[in-house]
């Protein structure tokens, strides 16, 4: 076709098609492409804030596991307290040697010494399954931008591998083997004894009183002690079937204080009619003796 | 045909354009021109309009982001909320390792010392000496160093007499028989006199087992999930005795746990 208007005609369409595909190209899709980026982001944030909804269920759930558990507060108290009562742990000793008759030899107390607490496996503890539920991580925020190079060298008071600005998990979980319990103390007390058979066994009957605190008793020698042994200073002399026990036993101490607990003010102090250097009255019988 | 063609009957005669041909072409091209433009226009229109529709596309997906986020926001403030869970559970945690280490070697004596005691209660055997070195919180107590006759949980030691060999073979058995103790034997023994008087006399040695612990003070409640068993394992473990076939020689979380993975 020939036609006059045909360069119009053909240049129109041209100029059109130049609009449509500038149009497309530098406006619209551009604006279609982020639109479906935003939404693939809106898709994820939502599947996050999912996975985190039902982290927080389970974490409700152990809440109320726990809350349902018999509380270990008096039994801890009683046992592993973090004090050692001198005086309590002394009248107990010996009003359980009067109870049972028995006749003390000596009463020691040994150096206290730490026990190094049993290592766990992290990855076998329930706190590190809660701690794992805190782990997710917001997504869809510019800081998602940013990866942590394992690598970098962190600055002082940054955690390694976590990038400035990065997500910080307000629990982190336990992830070096170790000791659970790093603080307990034990405290040895030595008790030596004489009395009889049955004697021996109601003692030991009463130091393992459960309404008292734990003495673990971890090393008992007892001995035959017959009329024919040697005496014993402020012990009964031995008859046949008598027996000497010697014991050494433990008292825990759970994150022992070592605040120094020393109330009230001195007052003056002389010389009074008491001489503290003067023997007393010696010791009597015990109450078990025979 | 015209309209005057028709009123005064005038033969049909071929309409005659008076217009000069280079002004009706003018205004063709001024026609075209125009329709050009607004064609162009109408483009241009197009392309706006689709374009105010993608942004508001994109509007919409930037105020779905946003509600997304807030709801994530308030998602994570919920769940951080809760950070005094993992907390308690740790406290939980450090008291339960705590009871069951310190009272895991709980033995009542009065009944375990008498028990063994009891069994050379006869004119045949008698005792000199017990000695029993029992479990603590820090380890086991004694070890034998006998491959043969395996460690457990504590030793006992003893000296007796007994009018012959036969009754000392008779007190071992008596002993074997004793739940509690295990691997029962004399390591020594012959004829030995005092004034007159002679009898048999002999050591031995036993393995104390865990069946006379009291485990009392292991939580019956316990989010540590250990057991006599798994107790000894640990304990032989960690103070580098040979581990005797046992369960998991660490403790086990609690079912609830391992759930979670």
């Amino acid at each position: 076709m020939k036609s006059k208007y045909a360069p119009i005609m053909a240049l129109t369409v041209l100029v059109i098609l130049v609009i449509l595909a500038l149009g497309w190209f530098l406006a619209i899709r551009p604006q279609l492409t982020k639109a479906s980026e935003i939404r693939s982001t809106t898709d994820s944030v939502q599947s996050n804030t999912a996975q985190i909804q039902t982290g927080t269920a389970k974490i409700k759930q152990y809440e109320a596991d726990l809350a349902a558990l018999e509380p270990l507060d008096e039994t801890l108290a009683l046992n592993l307290p973090n004090r050692l009562d001198v005086e309590g742990y002394r009248t107990r000793i010996l009003a359980a040697i009067d109870r049972a008759k028995v006749e003390i030899v000596s009463l020691e107390l040994g150096g206290s010494y730490a026990v190094d607490g049993w290592e766990v496996e992290p990855q076998t503890r329930v706190s590190n399954s809660i701690a794992r539920l805190f782990q997710t991580a917001p997504v869809g925020q510019p800081a998602d931008a940013t990866v942590p190079d394992p690598a970098a060298t962190p600055a002082e008071g940054e955690q390694p591998g976590v990038a400035p600005g990065a997500y910080s998990p307000i629990v982190t979980p336990d992830t070096v083997p170790g000791p659970i319990v790093d603080e307990l103390w034990a405290v040895p007390v030595s008790l030596q004894f004489a009395g009889t058979y049955a004697e021996m066994a109601k003692l030991f009957s009463e130091l393992s009183d459960p309404q008292s605190q734990l003495f673990l008793i971890t090393d008992v020698r007892v001995s035959a002690r017959n009329g024919d042994s040697s005496p014993i200073a402020g012990v009964s002399d031995a008859e046949d079937g008598d027996v000497l026990v010697s014991l050494q036993g433990v008292f825990y101490l759970l994150y022992p204080s070592t605040e120094i607990v020393d109330d009230g003010t001195p007052e003056p102090a002389r010389p009074g009619k008491n001489e503290p250097f003067v023997p007393g009255e010696p010791a009597g019988e015990q109450p078990g003796a025979r | 045909m015209n309209q005057v063609a028709k009123k005064y009957g005038a033969s049909a005669l071929p309409g005659v354009n008076l217009v000069p041909n280079e002004i009706a072409e003018r205004r063709k091209m001024r026609s075209v021109r125009l329709m050009a433009i607004v064609a162009v226009l109408i483009a241009i229109g197009a392309v706006v309009v689709v374009y105010l529709g993608a942004v508001g596309t994109r509007v919409a997906a930037q105020s779905g982001l946003n509600d997304a986020l807030n709801q994530q926001d308030a998602a994570i403030e919920q769940r951080d909320a809760l950070a005094p869970v993992y907390a308690a559970y740790v406290e939980r945690e450090i008291d339960e390792y705590a009871l069951s280490q310190a009272g895991w070697g709980e033995i009542d004596l009065s009944q375990f010392i008498v028990a063994v005691a009891n069994e050379a209660s006869s004119d045949a055997a008698s005792f000199t000496s017990i000695q029993f070195l029992g479990p603590s919180a820090v380890g086991t107590g004694g070890d034998t160093q006998d491959a043969v006759f395996a460690s457990s949980i504590g030793t006992i030691t003893f000296s007796a007499i007994a009018e012959s060999p036969q009754e000392a073979t008779a007190l071992i058995a008596r002993l074997e028989a004793l739940p509690g103790l295990a691997s029962v034997r004399a390591t020594g023994g012959g004829f030995e006199g005092n004034e007159g008087e002679v009898f048999w006399h002999f050591d031995g040695v036993a393995t104390v087992t865990p069946a006379v612990l009291t485990m009392r003070l292991i939580p019956q409640d316990s989010i540590i999930g250990l057991t006599p068993e798994s107790i000894e394992a640990a304990v032989r473990a960690a103070s580098g005795q040979e581990v005797a076939p046992a369960p998991a020689p660490v403790p086990s979380p609690s079912p609830t746990a391992q759930a979670e993975g």
